[in-house]
C-alpha cells in the first residue's frame, strides 16, 4: 500500500462529494479546510485492509449534524424519534458507500483491498502516535462533516 | 408488479425504494428484507418479479442468494445494488445470472436505464 495518505483522503473527498450530491441531492458540496482539532461526537469507521497496512476511513460529525443527516437518508418526518440503531445504520452506510468510491478510485494503484464492514462510534476516536492520520473537513449543504484517514501498519 | 428489496441496512432499502419511485416504479408494490435467507422465504412465497439485492449481508449474502434461488429454480429478474463493484465482482455476479450490477452511489436516471430494458 505505498499510495500517499494524502491521496487517500483526495479520493474520499471525491466519493464522499459523488454520494452527497446522488444520493442526499446536496446541491452544494465542498471542502471548507483541514480536518478539525475536535471532529465530533459521532461517527463511523470502516477498514480497507491491504498488503502492507490497513487503512481506517472514517466520517465524523457533530451529533446534531449526523442525526441531520440520517433523518434525511431515513426520510423521516419531523418529531419522529431517531434511535441510536437507526443513527449507527445510517451513518454507517454513509462511510460504507463512501469507501466502496476510494476502493474503486485507488483500484488500479492499490488492487486487491478489501473491505471491512462499518463500525459506529458514539464519542470521539483517540490514536495513538504509530499510526498516521490526514482529513478533510467538507461541507454538504451546510452541514459540516470531517473525512478521517487513519494508516495502521500490519 | 412487485419488486423486493435486500439490504441490511433499513437506511439504504429506503434510498433504494425512494429511488424506485423516482425512476417511475411508484406503481409497484415494494417488500423488503434484511438479508438473503428473508428474501429466498419471500420469493418462494411467490409473486416477486424483480430483486434488487445488496452483496455482503449477515447470514446469506448477495451472491448466496442468488445460487439458492437457482437452486430453487426461481428465476425473478436479478440484480446487485453494491457499493463495491470490482470487475471480478461483476464476473461473479453475471457467471451467477445476475442480469445487473449497479454500484453505490446511484441515481434515479441509472435505475431507470437499467431496469426500465429488463421489465
Amino acid at each position: 500500500m505505498n499510495t500517499k495518505i494524502a491521496e487517500w483522503v483526495d479520493a474520499m473527498v471525491e466519493s464522499t462529494i459523488e454520494f452527497a450530491e446522488q444520493m442526499l441531492g446536496a446541491t452544494d458540496a465542498h471542502v471548507v479546510g483541514p480536518l478539525a482539532q475536535e471532529p465530533g461526537s459521532v461517527g463511523a469507521y470502516i477498514a480497507i485492509v491491504g498488503d502492507e497496512s490497513v487503512m481506517q476511513l472514517g466520517v465524523v460529525a457533530l451529533r446534531e449534524d449526523g442525526e441531520g443527516i440520517a433523518r434525511t437518508l431515513l426520510m423521516m418526518e419531523p418529531g419522529e424519534e431517531l434511535s441510536l440503531s437507526d443513527l449507527a445504520d445510517a451513518i454507517g452506510e454513509v462511510v460504507n458507500v463512501i469507501a466502496g468510491g476510494v476502493k474503486s478510485r485507488l483500484n488500479d494503484r492499490e488492487p486487491g483491498l478489501i473491505l471491512g464492514l462499518p463500525l459506529f462510534v458514539d464519542g470521539r476516536v483517540v490514536t495513538t502516535p504509530s499510526v498516521e492520520l490526514a482529513g478533510q473537513a467538507v461541507s454538504i449543504n451546510g452541514t459540516d462533516l470531517q473525512l478521517v484517514v487513519i494508516r495502521q501498519p500490519k | 408488479m412487485k419488486i423486493l428489496v435486500v439490504d441490511d441496512s433499513k437506511a439504504m432499502r429506503t434510498i433504494v425504494s425512494r429511488t424506485l419511485r423516482q425512476a417511475g416504479f411508484g406503481d409497484a408494490e415494494l417488500v423488503e428484507a434484511e438479508n438473503g435467507a428473508i428474501a429466498l422465504e419471500l420469493v418462494k412465497a411467490g409473486g416477486v418479479d424483480l430483486v434488487l439485492s445488496d452483496w455482503n449481508m449477515p447470514e446469506m449474502n448477495g451472491i448466496e442468494l442468488l445460487h439458492a434461488l437457482n437452486d430453487n429454480d426461481l428465476h425473478p429478474t436479478f440484480g446487485f445494488v453494491t457499493s463495491e463493484s470490482s470487475p471480478d465482482m461483476r464476473k461473479t455476479a453475471s457467471d451467477a445470472g445476475a442480469q445487473f450490477l449497479i454500484s453505490k452511489p446511484f441515481t434515479p436516471e441509472i435505475f431507470e436505464s437499467t431496469l426500465k430494458p429488463l421489465l
